[in-house]
Parts: C-alpha cells; structure tokens; sequence
C-alpha cells in the first residue's frame, strides 16, 4: 500500500506511466485491426481482350455466347420472350428530379416469364482491366449483422447478395425475373409444380463442388428446419407443407417429397399450396439463395455461421461485426466480374459520418439522408435513385375490423370500436383529402424520385406482373377521391357529424426505408388541424403497433408504412381477416381471397385482386401518399453508373454490376 | 478497514441486485420481445410456441428468476440479431475496443487537463486563468456528439489529415478518443485548479520558496503531487463514465465497441443484448466507483474511522 500511495504521489511516476500505456495503444493499435492486403499490391493481371477469355463450359446445346467489351455485358440479356429492356440513364444521367404529379410511365417489360424462357447462353468470363481497389459502401448500422442466411430476415441480406446466387435473378435494369443458377423453369397448369433446369458447371467457392439439385433440395430445407427464423417464414411452410411443430425428421422428409431431383441439372417443386406466383418467393426478392449442401455436411449449423459462401462473382473475406463485411471479386465469372478488386460494407450508423466517409473517399457511396441532397450534391457528389419507385407509403386507419373474430378457444367477438370515427368512410375521405402530398413530398424529400398518386399493394411492378391488375379509374379519379382539397374534406367532415372534428391519435416512429417519416406525420398533424382535426401525435414504436394490430385493439389511430411487397402476399396478409396485419377487414376481401387461394388461372386471379383494389379505392381502406425511389449517394470520381431495380427489400442490390471509373 | 470494504461490497451488490431488477423490467416493459422475434406474417401458433421456447409465457417473476440464475452462472442469454452467439461472448468480443478507446481518452484527458489545471492555478486571476474557464465551460457544456462531428468535419474532411470514421489502426482512435476525454478535460482541469489553488497557498509552500528553490520545482514538485491526488482519484469515476459514455461517441465515430453494440441492440430491439449490455456497464460503474471509495478510505483514514 505505502508503494501504491507513493506512485499516486511521484508524478514523473506518473507521467512516464502515461507515456508507456501511450505507446503500447500506438502498438495495440497498429496490430488490432489488420488491413486485409490491398489487392493494388497484387500484380495486375495481364489484360485480355473479352473475347479471348476462357468462358465456363457451356452445356453443349448452348451456342457460345459471343464476346463482349466487358462494359456492355451489365447485366445478362433479359428472356427471350419478354421484351428488351429499356436502356437505364447512368449514374450522371438522372432523370429530373421532384415530384411527379402524375402516375409516371415505367416502361418495363413483363416481369414474370411465361411459359418458360429460352435457355440462356453462356455469358462469357471478363476480366477487367483497370479495376479500382476497392469500393466502399456505407450503410446504417446493420438489421442483421450474421453470416447465416436462414437465421435472418430479408432486410439482413445487404452483406449476402454479392456472394450468394438465386435460381432466378432479377434484371437490375428491367426489374424482371432473368435465369440465374437456373437456366429455365416452367410452371404445370396446377400452378404448383414447378420446374427448374439448373445452370451445369457452376462450382461452389471454397472448393465445395459443383451446384447440384442436392443443393436446390438443401436450400429449400434449410428455410424449414428447426433452426431457420426466415422472412415469411410462414409462408415458406405452407410452400413447404410443413408446421413448425414438425419434427426435424419430419421436414426432411417433406423437403425430399417437395423438391423432386429428377437429375443433377433439373429439379421440380411441387409446392404445398397453389401458387403461379411463386417466382416472387423463389427468386432474389426473397429470401431463398442457394448454399452448398456438401458445405453443411462438412461444417454443419455451426459453422454456417463462420462466413459466407456461395457461387456468386465475390467472396467472403471477413467480417467484424458492427464494423464492416470485405469481399474479394472473382477474376473470372459466367455472370459478371465486377469492375473492383474488393467490397466493403461499412456499418456506420450516424449519417453525418456516413457522408463525411463519403467526402473523405473512405466510401465511394453511401446511404445520406435526404435532406442534405443539396449540400451533398455541392459537394461533387451526386445521387443514384432505383429504376422503380420501391417504397410505397401509405397510412392505415386502425379499427377497421369489420369482420368477426374468433380466440383462441374458438369464441367469436367482434372487435369493432363503435366510437372510432375512422369507422365511416366520409372521415377517411376527409382525411386523405386533407393532406397536401405534393407539398410534404417537395419539402421533406428534394429532389427524391417520387411518385403520386400511389395505389397501397398495387405497384407499378405489380402492374407488370398482372397486366390490368390497377384499373386506370383509379387514376383518373385520384383527384376526385383522395386530392387534397381542405374545403371538401371540411364538409366530408360535417357529412360524417364531426363539423368540430374529432381527437385521434397519429402514431409516430422511425423507418430505415424512409428517415423522413416522422417529418412526414408532423407535416401531415398541420393539415389535419387546418380541418379542425385533432391529432394527438404519440411516439409508439412499431412492436408496440404490432402486438395491438394482432390483437385488433388498436383504435382511432394512423401509422404509417412504407414497404414495396407483391400484390397477392400484401392483400392477405394486411387486409384478410385471416392475414396478421387487420389493416382493413372486410367479408367482401375475405370472400374474394378465399377465391383467390382456390383460383389458378391468371387473369381470373389478375380480376380477383382487381375486385379488391376496386373496393379499396371506394372505401379509403388506407391513407394513400406517394411511392419513393430509394436512392444512394455516390462518388463520380469513381462510380461510373449505378443500376438497382429500388424494390428489394434492403435496396442496394446488384452491386456487381456498378461500372467504376478507372483510377 | 476490513468492515469498511465488506460493507462497500454490500453496497455494491444490493446496487446491482436492484439494477438487474430495472434493466430486466425496462426490457420488457418497451414492448412483447416476440413482435420482435417473429416476422410479420407469424402465426397464433408461431406466437405460442416461440414463448414457450423462450419461456415468455411463464409470469413475469418467473422470468426474472430464471433470468437472474443464468446472470449468475454467467449466462447472459442469446442474441436475436446475431444468432447463434451468446451476449456474453459479444460483449467480450467488442471490449478491447471499447477498452482502447477508453484508456486513450484517459490518457488524453490526464495530458490535457493536469497541466491544464496547474497553468490557470499558478495564473490565476489573469488572462491565461479566464481562457481555462472558458474551456472548462466549453468541455462541460457541449455535447460529446456534437464535438466529435466537428471534430469529423474539422480534421477529416476539410484537412483530410484523419479518417472520419472506423477503427483501422492508430489514426482511426485519434479523434474519437479526444472527442470522449474532452468533456472529462474541463472536470479534471477546474479540480486540478482548485487543489492546487489550496496547495499554493500553503505554508510549506511558502517555506520552499523562502528556502530559494526554483519556482517551476515548488510547482511540479512540491505542489502537483499533492493537489494531484483528487484529480487522480476522480479518474477512477471517469474511467467508468468513459465504458458508459463510449456509445455515444462510438456511434458517432463508427468505432465497434460495446457502445455501439447496445445501439445496434437497440435499433434491432435485441432486448437480450441490450439488458447484458446495462448490466455490464453498470457493474463497471459500480465496481470503479467502489475501488474509488476504498482507495479514498485508504488515502484519507478519517473516512474509513468515520464510517
């Protein structure tokens, strides 16, 4: 003790002890974080001319693809029945920006092939020349920050998508559905068989082999056992045909019955339910990628978690968590070679760190808040907004539960609120009408792609999909129905016995695919008020809205959504009775899903869900506002052009396309 | 002694017992961890099952005691937004950077405010000594959020001599190491100012410089090391203060430590990360505050007499 109070005396002690905890961090320091080695050490390979490459062999009833400059192969050339797509601006050529009145024309070609498209040819292996080093993206702190696949939901894929392939792709320019692991597919008229021609001489990185159907069969599995907490994951039992309940036995023995391997190359699903639209859950908007079967058999659940492997153009280097995921790119692939030596994810959760890490050139894009596009853009940076509209925002109405329901023990109660006044539709009348969209869009989101009117779960995607799905009345009565008209809205409001209005509670939280929703629900309380309405703004988190929805005991309040899900999956899940949202209740939408469920053929499906959009519109189920683009800022100085479809979960998809500048 | 330090650890541990009791109840008061756990399109037998297996149907008492009997058997629970790793093994794994950050901004702090401290003493009542407390008052007054983003904007992006963010080597720690130990400068200088204004003003002091000895000696000598030995003593407070207050400026600065674990934690609504996160840093706040009191108590007897 008496040496310990002399230490604390003797301050040159003291200062030396300073000055050595000083150097040994320096030393710490130097040694915590290695940097991976940069590939700019590396000699470059020597640059070959594309047509010379060495392209995968191709199955032998495939032509050889004919060569092409590496910077026209952006993406593989759409199916063959479906129209070309439309030529994308690039990063420097955006559209004008701000706030589009009128419904905007994609001019997309039908998404979904049927039947089957043409086999696909080979795309010849590029190298590339030039490449840059490295390419940095920032984005917010991660949802997910794991390498499992099957343990995260859809918004933890960001990290995934550079490794991992899908059975079917989607057209980064096009947003339509394109041959990936699969070469073709077609679906039986029962709308639940499924077949799949697999894509041969695709080799596992790592050294696992050869993608097989064993890994089609795996992959599909893998969402179904026990340990799996996917997105949907619902919705991938009933595709399934198993319960959660089922013994691990069990699933894989119905993973066997429902992915049929007729050879190594070809596979048929036979799913547990009718569903011709499966390629939405099949393909590379969900959450179904292939992972190696012999990877699972040599390392198991455990060491799935290790790091990611998968066919794609990148591989896994490394991951720290809450820091950053490295990717090294493939020098030569059937799809792409990226035009970068590495990837980096950069998990930084501040926004204002995420543009300073832009400016400083440790990003080359990042993620930044809409409301400093003009500074950003001062700056020399500038912005990449999706080909689609991918965040469609609306407001629901809770209370609308206008059918019965039954607990647990098979009682049934309604759960209707009679002195909800959102229970009458001159009042949701009134309060769409009472919003001024245009001008919330043009002072909370400058210069975003926005895009008015918006019809909630019927996207212009959608639209593709199911030709005749919107009916065009819908637009051309937008203004008539849902325009901001504050004087209509008033009398609405006398019309429903609320000439004073009434007090209702505007729920208020925070959504990563749109920062600006709070601003948003500020915004629209004033308008509200300038009606004689009484909004009660209250921040209630989106768990909180959850548990109460599920329970229908969320009453004379609006929250808000802002998400770009498939038609079909939307309508039951938000609006049947029988989904977990009960965003509106109707015996009609009941009747017509049920219909639904039981129907195969597409146009009378297109015409079912065309029902209930129909009496959606007239009863004001939701609180329509506008589609977003999502958008990312980019470094010119490096990144040549960017294209993303925008309507993916998570957004920032197909990076192994971006075309850099040569450094 | 002896009974002065068994009932400090009393202290402690009923401070902890009543903490683990808050922490374990704010988690679940901010919502059903299974709106959380499950996706949107789960189940009423989705909803049953999942409680079943992480035991959220048992009554909330149970809850606390199971959870409590896992804390001390050293099981923290398991993650929800990285699955598969246990909180413990994440919290192990982002404390060495938290650890890095927090020693240099000690180290910061102690080089900063010290001497800092000593020049407005010996200076008082003149320019040198109004310019230290529009320091201090500066330190204590801004926000450390709001520094560390002038910091980025001042030494990354306009002279591009640091990186803004990310922890890749020794010039990554810089900034946010100086943004944390900044706010602790200001405490530490006015303490340093005041013991050395009462040191200065002692007879022995005096005395000294009667005796001829060189006025730098009488101050870095014969005065610092003994007015130096609250300010030290408050270190003990602040090295907990820098572990709790690393996630505000490891979010800022995008450093990977245990701070911003609990804001990740946070944003995914994993309430069993977030609870071993508070209670970890509340044993660290307990623990430097009770070697605080024993190291007083063995400083100055007249506490450990009078307790």
């Amino acid at each position: 003790m008496a040496m310990a109070r002399h230490w604390l005396q003797n301050t040159r002690l003291l200062a030396t002890l300073a000055g050595v905890l000083t150097l040994a961090l320096i030393v710490a320091c130097g040694t915590a974080a290695p940097e991976p080695a940069a590939p700019a050490s590396e000699p470059a390979a020597p640059a070959q001319p594309a047509a010379q490459q060495q392209a995968p062999a191709a199955p032998a009833s495939e032509p050889a693809a004919p060569a092409q400059p590496a910077a026209q192969q952006q993406a593989p050339a759409a199916p063959a029945s479906e129209p070309a797509a439309p030529a994308q601006p690039a990063a420097q050529e955006q559209p004008p920006q701000g706030v589009q009145t009128t419904q905007q024309e994609y001019t997309v070609p039908t998404p979904v092939p049927q039947p089957a498209p043409a086999e696909q040819p080979a795309v010849a292996a590029v190298t590339v020349d030039n490449r840059i080093d490295r390419l940095g993206v920032a984005v917010g702190g991660q949802s997910w920050d794991s390498n499992y696949s099957y343990k995260v939901n859809i918004s933890g894929f960001l990290d995934k998508w550079p490794v991992l392939e899908y059975l079917v792709g989607i057209d980064n320019q096009s947003g339509a559905y394109i041959p990936e692991l699969a070469t073709s597919w077609e679906v039986a008229p029962n709308g639940k068989d499924w077949t799949f021609n697999l894509r041969e001489d695709i080799q596992w990185q790592d050294g696992y082999g050869e993608f097989t159907a064993e890994d089609v069969r795996h992959s599909m599995w893998l969402l179904v056992q026990p340990t799996a907490k996917p997105s949907g994951v619902s919705t991938w039992r009933k595709i399934m045909g198993v319960s959660k309940g089922d013994e691990e036995a069990v699933v894989a023995q119905r993973a066997e019955e429902a992915v049929e391997i007729i050879n190594d190359h070809q596979v048929v699903i036979h799913l547990g339910i009718v569903l011709p639209e499966a390629l939405f859950n099949l393909g590379k908007r969900r959450n179904l990628p292939m992972e190696s079967k012999a990877r699972w058999d040599a390392v198991g659940d455990e060491g799935m978690g290790d790091k990611i492997v998968g066919t794609g153009p990148l591989s896994y280097v490394e991951r720290v968590e809450g820091s950053h995921v490295l990717y090294d790119a493939a020098e030569e692939h059937w799809r792409v070679v990226p035009e970068y030596g590495q990837l980096e994810f950069r998990a930084i959760t501040e926004s204002q760190t995420r543009l300073a890490a832009l400016l400083t050139e440790q990003v080359h894009l990042a993620v930044i808040e809409r409301s400093v596009r003009e500074e950003v853009n001062e700056r020399g940076m500038s912005f990449v907004s999706g080909v689609y509209p991918g965040i469609s925002h609306h407001w629901t109405f809770w209370g609308n539960y206008h059918v019965d329901s039954a607990d647990a023990e098979g009682n049934y109660f309604n759960s209707i609120d009679a002195d909800n006044p959102m229970l009458k539709r001159e009042v949701r009348q009134a309060m769409a009408k009472a919003v001024n969209r245009e001008a919330i869009a043009q002072a909370l989101l400058p210069g975003a792609k926005v895009q008015i009117p918006n019809f909630t779960n019927f996207t212009d995607l959608d639209e593709q999909v199911w030709p005749g799905l919107k009916n065009p009345e819908w637009t051309t009565r937008y203004d008539e129905v849902y325009g901001y008209d504050p004087e209509a809205a008033k009398q609405l409001l006398n019309a429903a016995g609320y000439p004073e209005g009434f007090e209702f509670t505007l729920a208020l939280d925070s959504n990563a695919a749109l920062p600006e929703v709070m601003d948003i629900g500020q915004a629209m309380a004033l308008d509200f008020e300038a009606i004689g309405l009484k909004p009660k703004l209250a921040n209630i988190e989106a768990s909180e809205i959850r548990s109460q929805r599920r329970a229908r005991e969320i009453h004379n309040t609006i929250s808000a959504s802002a998400g770009y899900s498939y038609t079909v999956y939307h309508l039951e899940t938000r609006f049947c009775s029988c989904g977990s949202i009960h965003a509106f209740q109707d015996a009609f939408i009941d009747q017509k899903i049920d219909e639904l469920n039981n129907t195969v053929a597409k146009t009378d499906r297109t015409a079912l869900m065309r029902e209930i959009g129909d009496f959606c519109f007239e009863q004001i189920c939701t609180l329509p506002m506008f589609d977003v683009a999502p958008d990312i800022a980019v470094n010119p100085k490096f990144v040549k052009s960017y294209v993303f479809p925008g309507f993916v979960s998570g957004f920032y998809t197909h990076l192994e396309y971006i075309e850099t500048v040569p450094q | 002694m002896q009974r002065y330090i068994v009932v400090r650890l009393f202290h402690a541990l009923l401070a902890l017992f009543a903490m683990s009791i808050i922490v374990f109840s704010l988690a679940r008061v901010s919502g059903n961890p299974m709106d959380v756990l499950l996706p949107e399109d789960a189940t009423e037998q989705d909803f049953i099952q999942t409680a079943e297996l992480w035991g959220l149907d048992r009554p909330l008492h149970v809850q606390y005691l199971v959870y409590l009997g896992n804390v001390l058997r050293g099981d923290f629970g398991v993650s929800i937004k990285w699955p598969g790793r246990s909180t413990r093994d994440l919290i192990f794994a982002r404390l060495p950077a938290t650890l890095q950050l927090s020693a240099l901004s000690l180290v910061v702090a102690a080089l900063l405010a010290l001497p800092l401290g000593v020049l407005v003493a010996v200076k008082k009542d003149t320019g040198i000594d109004y310019a230290g407390k529009v320091v201090a008052l500066l330190g204590q007054a801004a926000p450390s959020f709001w520094v560390g983003i002038v910091l980025i904007w001042i030494f990354a992006v306009t002279l591009n001599w640091l990186p803004a963010s990310g922890r890749d080597g020794f010039a990554s720690l810089i900034l946010p190491a100086f943004a944390l130990g900044w706010f602790q400068v200001a405490a530490v200088m006015r303490l340093t100012r005041s013991s050395m204004l009462e040191v200065l003003d002692s007879e022995y002091v005096k005395l000294a410089r009667i005796k001829g000895i060189p006025n730098w000696k009488v101050i870095w000598k014969h005065c610092l090391r003994n007015a130096a030995i609250a300010p030290l003593t408050y270190f003990g407070f602040i090295l907990g203060g820098f572990l709790t207050g690393s996630v505000v400026i490891e979010t800022v600065f995008a450093w990977p430590g245990v701070g911003l674990l609990a804001i990740d934690a946070l944003r995914a609504r994993d309430f069993q990360v977030v609870q071993s996160v508070v209670l970890f840093f509340g044993v660290v706040y307990i623990a430097s505050n009770l070697l605080v009191d024993i190291l007083y108590a063995y400083l100055d007897p007249r506490i450990r007499y009078n307790s």
